[in-house]
């Protein structure tokens, strides 16, 4: 099968006045069709830029792509023309943003913003265009859509909103949707309504989701591939099971600890990676999570490490897989 | 919406009896009066013309006496232009204040809006740098220079438009410039920052990334948002800018309200004073009123109505 999206060695560096900003450092992966791809990794570590970057949405200055290859469907992303590239967003590939309580305009009917993308990239005369949106809407499952069709984003809750957003993100099929850090800032009830309803809205659409969080719980059920980003590269990808019951990096076994556990004790405190990332302005020239690392070995702080291929669609980027490493296994507890 | 209005009136009506009743009796307070010469009227004559526009009563029915004819709308008589009432001069210099300064901000909307928008737009590019540079040159050179200036080139040395006077529309050309200088380069820097404020929003980026042209995002996603601190801006500038300058008016010769406001202060000419400074405080309330009304048109958030 080939895959809906290829990406290869993308670079993307944020000039500011302090320095170049190594946002994402060189990063390849690929998003077969009617998957769900979860980014994951720590604020900063490149993942919602990587998003950002597939949809040519990085605004120069300060940020711009500086290398690498995005390819959809056959598009070469990056040498479109600006005017392609407006009909491939919201048509082929679509985003859905961490805020719902900021990311629709405040001024305009929900019906009039999301009749506007299916305007743009459909053909439905006006009454199909009012009938799809009251159809995506009751998809989403939102009750009296005829009502929420007239009315501004501040009469709904945080929650109706991610689904309007949803609803607009599904709304011209597109090949890919881009979800990022979409239940962050829902309350814990809604976070499952929207992931339970991502899960059933990507069978019926068909659409590959890539799902970007920061919290690996957020991606178990719902992706069957995962990228572990850190320090704008990706340093483990693998399958779900691969990630979750046979993680590779020490970096990864850091986050699968840090999440919460329903039969930890009370009092236990939750536990945490020491240190914080490296600066992305000048990335320390070995393993960036060498300085984090329980680990670290004298090559992690000299040299970045290549690929490491354990298994098959399982890549880890860390020297404790050179046959030379001395045997380390993660500490369970 | 009909009991905001309400309300509006009334507590309108009260603010206007404020300003009304302090600027009577702060004009009463000023030393001299009306007919005070240099040269000292016999008694007599003096006693006369005050029995004769009531400056002898005791000050709290002179007081009574002109609210009582407030209320009828008549303003009383000018103490310096004897055959005119105020609501003479209102009528013949407020039209042409107004002709003027509706001109003035028509250029205004039609100069500053578009520039802020483009200077937002091409954040730190030259463009944005060439219209701040102007806009500070708009904002920090007095109107008399400004004014001064225009008469130079285009009066005297192109000699294309009239230097003063009032008539046809190419007398209104220069006085119009002058006016809208200040106000064009604050709109253009007021639409700029709340341009620049509303273009980093995420609906914004949720508009980009459906897929609109940049100008759609412009006009339909961020236009209606970053208008309102220009809408705010708008209430007390119409006030100002319609009732007349009273240096303008004064530098290009127009038969203008905007000298009254100064001449009549030290004219002592209480009907004047107080007639002026009544209609320009009502003017301003009105004005401010519409502006909370265009909120609502404008921010679907900011209602009127007590049920939601």
């Amino acid at each position: 099968m080939q895959p809906v999206l290829k990406v290869r060695n993308l670079k993307t560096q944020f000039f500011t006045y302090s320095g170049v900003v190594q946002a994402v450092r060189g990063i390849d992966f690929d998003v077969y069709p009617a998957e769900a791809v979860g980014i994951v990794g720590e604020s900063g570590c490149g993942k919602s830029v990587t998003g950002l970057s597939i949809m040519r949405l990085i605004t120069y200055p300060p940020g711009k792509i500086v290398q690498g290859e995005i390819n959809l469907d056959g598009i070469d992303i990056l040498n479109t023309p600006e005017k392609e590239m407006q009909k491939i967003r919201g048509g082929k590939i679509s985003m859905i943003f961490q805020d719902p309580m900021t990311s629709l305009n405040p001024a305009l009917t929900i019906g009039y913003q999301m009749s506007e993308m299916l305007r743009l990239h459909t053909n439905l005369k006006n009454n199909e265009i009012k009938e799809r949106v009251i159809e995506l809407l009751n998809l989403v499952r939102i009750k009296s859509p005829e009502e929420v069709y007239k009315q501004y984003p501040h009469q709904l809750s945080g929650g109706m909103r991610q689904r309007v957003m949803i609803a607009m993100a599904i709304s011209c099929e597109p090949k890919i949707i881009i979800a990022d850090e979409p239940t962050t800032s829902v309350d814990v009830t809604i976070q499952a309504q929207i992931l339970y309803l991502l899960h059933d809205l990507k069978e019926r659409v068909n659409s590959s989701i890539i799902l970007i969080t920061h919290n690996l719980a957020v991606v178990a059920g719902l992706c069957s591939r995962i990228l572990v980003m850190y320090a704008g590269l990706v340093i483990e990808e693998g399958s779900d099971f691969q990630i979750f019951e046979n993680p590779k990096h020490p970096y990864t076994w850091g986050l699968l600890k840090s999440v919460p556990r329903i039969d930890q004790e009370e009092k236990e405190k939750l536990s945490t990676i020491a240190g914080l990332p490296p600066d992305l302005i000048s990335p320390p020239k070995g393993c960036p999570f060498s300085l984090r690392c329980d680990y670290a070995m004298r090559i992690c702080f000299e040299q970045l490490p290549p690929y490491f291929e354990p298994e098959k669609g399982h890549r880890v980027i860390c020297w404790l897989l050179d046959k030379r490493a001395p045997a380390a296994t993660r500490s369970k507890k | 919406m009909r009991r905001f209005i309400t309300q509006r009136i009334i507590s309108m009506v009260i603010t206007l009896w404020i300003i009304a009743t302090l600027t009577f009796f702060l004009a009463k307070a000023i030393p001299g009066g009306p007919f005070t010469k240099e040269k000292a009227l016999p008694e007599a004559v003096e006693r006369n013309i005050e029995a004769r526009y009531h400056l002898n009563d005791p000050l709290i029915k002179q007081y009574l006496d002109f609210m009582k004819n407030l209320l009828k709308g008549d303003l009383g008589p000018s103490f310096r232009y004897e055959a005119l009432t105020v609501n003479d001069i209102i009528a013949k210099g407020f039209p042409v204040s107004a002709l003027l300064g509706a001109i003035s901000i028509l250029i205004a909307l039609g100069l500053g809006l578009p520039a802020g928008i483009i200077s937002a737009y091409k954040h730190n590019f030259w463009q944005d740098n060439f219209v701040m540079f102007f806009s500070i040159l708009g904002i920090s050179i007095p109107n008399f220079i400004i004014a001064t200036l225009l008469m130079y080139i285009f009066g005297l040395k192109l000699k294309v438009l009239p230097v003063a006077g009032w008539g046809s529309f190419r007398y209104m050309i220069l006085p119009a410039i002058t006016l809208a200088a200040y106000p064009t380069a604050y709109i253009a820097r007021l639409m700029r920052s709340s341009m620049l404020d509303v273009l980093n929003q995420d609906y914004i980026k949720t508009a980009r990334a459906k897929g609109l042209s940049e100008s759609k995002v412009m006009t339909i996603h961020a236009l209606k948002n970053a208008l309102i601190p220009v809408v705010t801006y708008l209430g007390p500038l119409i006030a100002a800018v319609f009732t007349g300058s009273f240096v303008i008016e004064r530098l290009f010769y127009i038969p203008g309200l905007g000298r009254y406001y100064v001449t009549s202060i030290y004219d002592r000419d209480y009907t004047v004073i107080l007639g002026t400074t009544i209609f320009y405080a009502a003017f301003l309330i009105f004005a401010n009123f519409i502006v909370d009304i265009v909120y609502a048109f404008l921010d679907p958030r900011i209602t009127y109505s007590s049920q939601r």
